[in-house]
């Protein structure tokens, strides 16, 4: 990734919405389908990461907990933004192109394990604020 | 010129869930930096700018998404308020981290507008404030300096303040609450809190820089009246440039001005090109004449046009700007240094616009009102410049840069 570097050094023709040293759309789509190895893991990553937070739990130790928390989060973050750079894509395709229903298809298959990640990340904070 | 697609909610929220990892990026360059003063002045802007790119991002974004985001969308603005939240958000705090790396001397303009402008005042009553002062200072400034300051604090008053302005609104709280000191009193207390020992000999050497443009303008005066005069001249511009920079900040614009500085070629294919050139025009005379100092705060100086107003606004400026060079026309004569610098500019903007340019003469004959006239040939490839207009200028209720940039370059056509 880089938002930052090559920052100030694009034509201005960028990614939707974006002002110019940002990525250009071409970039995002290249992204975006490297990203799906991200969103592919998203399901086995919420099973190993809510079952280290039940262990975690039963030994009440905090420093793993917090370390479970930031792996969440950098988890959710990465697989979020290849959400986001997938429907870009999507929304950058014509109509009638085949990609379109495939593309949709993976969001909607992981759009569960997202939805859970997100769940637990707000459990493990609460508990830690809690605790 | 190249179009902007208007904001999609993929590419807002695409930018704001990659917060947590531009702020990596910006930590890692920072390190990398070390105590290169370039280097960190240049990540200071990228910053800068970035910070202000993102909150227009969650602006919008959260303006797209109404009051009932997702989860996950709820999610990824949540965090990204965190991120820029206040000046005690992570990116406020690296950018502090950037400021206290550089030395004192290049902090000084940082550190300077900032202990002097803790007068306590509101932007209207410091717009007051300056005119008050400029009013009385009239009789023994340099006419010339007194136009500069007319125009500025006409400039002030025209900007709206938008967006970056209210962004500013905590400072400005903060600053209600302090009492006005005498201005030495002040430097000397900015000296005490920042702990930074050249900050005062920074302000001296600025101090003496200033006398000397100062003296080169008068020339007539004796030295102490022009000391009298520097100190007045240093105290309102000042005063000033703090206003300015609470004004608002307008990104587009910033990064054009930014490009064009940085790069002298930067116009082709942005959006606001013409404006930016003029913008361009009127930073380069200020700092020219010694009223803004350096390059970065004649970025700031760019900073207060909103895009919305920019029209009217810019051509009011660029016709207040042409006023003054009216007024330096007549004061200068046939060989003054006005002269020289519109020969100066003459280049710079035949390299800003890659064209060629003759060599002006030696002497230039002006008589107020004349037109002054700017051809050039925009000679890179079609594909990189798509169309580059010149803005119609006004001097004197005349136009001043009318011509098409679509003829052969020829600077002795300046006046």
């Amino acid at each position: 990734m880089s938002q930052v570097a090559g920052f100030g050094e694009k034509e201005g023709k960028g990614f939707p919405g974006e002002k110019s040293g940002r990525p250009t759309l071409a970039e995002v789509t290249a992204e975006a389908l490297t990203s799906l190895v991200d969103l592919m893991s998203a399901p086995v990553t919420l099973q190993e990461l809510s079952e280290a937070f039940a262990r975690a739990k039963q030994i009440n130790d905090k420093q793993i907990i917090a370390g479970i928390r930031q792996k969440i989060s950098r988890f959710l973050d990465r697989t979020q933004k290849a959400e986001y750079s997938l429907r870009a894509t999507m929304t950058s395709l014509e109509s009638g192109d085949a990609r379109l229903a495939e593309y949709q298809r993976m969001l909607d298959l992981f759009s569960k394990s997202l939805d859970g990640l997100v769940d637990l990340e707000e459990q493990v904070g609460t508990w830690l604020e809690r605790n | 010129m190249t179009e902007q697609a208007p904001p999609t909610i993929e590419g807002l929220l695409y930018n704001l869930v990659g917060l947590p990892d531009a702020m990596e990026d910006f930590q890692e360059q920072l390190a990398a930096a070390g105590t290169d003063v370039a280097k960190l002045t240049e990540l200071k802007i990228q910053l800068e700018v970035f910070m202000e790119l993102s909150h227009k991002d969650l602006a919008d974004a959260k303006d797209i998404l109404g009051g009932e985001p997702s989860k996950r969308d709820g999610r990824v603005l949540s965090r990204a308020e965190q991120l820029l939240g206040g000046e005690e958000s992570s990116f406020a705090a690296l950018l502090k981290e950037v400021q206290d790396l550089l030395p004192a001397e290049e902090a000084a303009e940082e550190v300077a507008p900032e202990s002097e402008a803790q007068t306590g005042l509101t932007r209207s009553e410091l717009l007051e404030q300056a005119r008050e002062k400029l009013e009385a200072s009239k009789e023994i400034m340099d006419p010339t300096a007194v136009a500069l300051f007319e125009l500025l604090i006409a400039a002030m008053e025209k900007t709206p303040a938008t967006a970056a302005a209210t962004r500013g609104s905590k400072k400005e709280k903060k600053k209600e609450e302090k009492i006005e000191l005498p201005l030495e009193e002040r430097q000397d207390e900015a000296l005490e809190k920042s702990g930074k020992r050249g900050f005062l000999s920074g302000f001296r050497r600025q101090f003496a820089r200033t006398g000397k443009a100062a003296l080169t303008l008068g020339g007539r005066r004796g030295r102490e009246d022009m000391k009298e005069e520097v100190l007045e001249h240093r105290e309102i511009s000042a005063i000033l440039k703090r206003a300015l920079k609470t004004i608002s900040s307008e990104t587009d614009l910033r990064n054009t001005v930014d490009q064009l500085m940085r790069e002298n070629k930067g116009v082709m294919g942005l959006k606001n090109s013409n404006k930016a050139k003029d913008i361009l025009a009127l930073a380069l005379f200020l700092k020219d004449k010694g009223l803004i100092g350096d390059y970065e705060t004649g970025l700031k100086t760019a900073d207060f046009w909103d895009e919305e107003k920019m029209d009217d606004v810019v051509r009011g400026e660029i016709d207040g700007v042409a006023s003054v060079l009216k007024r330096l026309y007549d004061k200068d004569g046939e060989d003054g240094e006005f002269h020289q610098y519109i020969k100066r500019q003459a280049r710079f903007f035949a390299k800003v616009f890659n064209a060629e340019v003759a060599e002006a003469p030696a002497k230039v004959k002006a008589t107020p009102g004349d037109k002054i006239l700017f051809k050039a040939t925009p000679t890179p490839p079609l594909d990189v410049v798509p169309k580059v207009e010149t803005p119609a200028v006004t001097l004197g209720g005349k136009e001043v840069l009318p011509t098409p940039i679509a003829e052969e370059v020829d600077a002795t056509d300046f006046i």
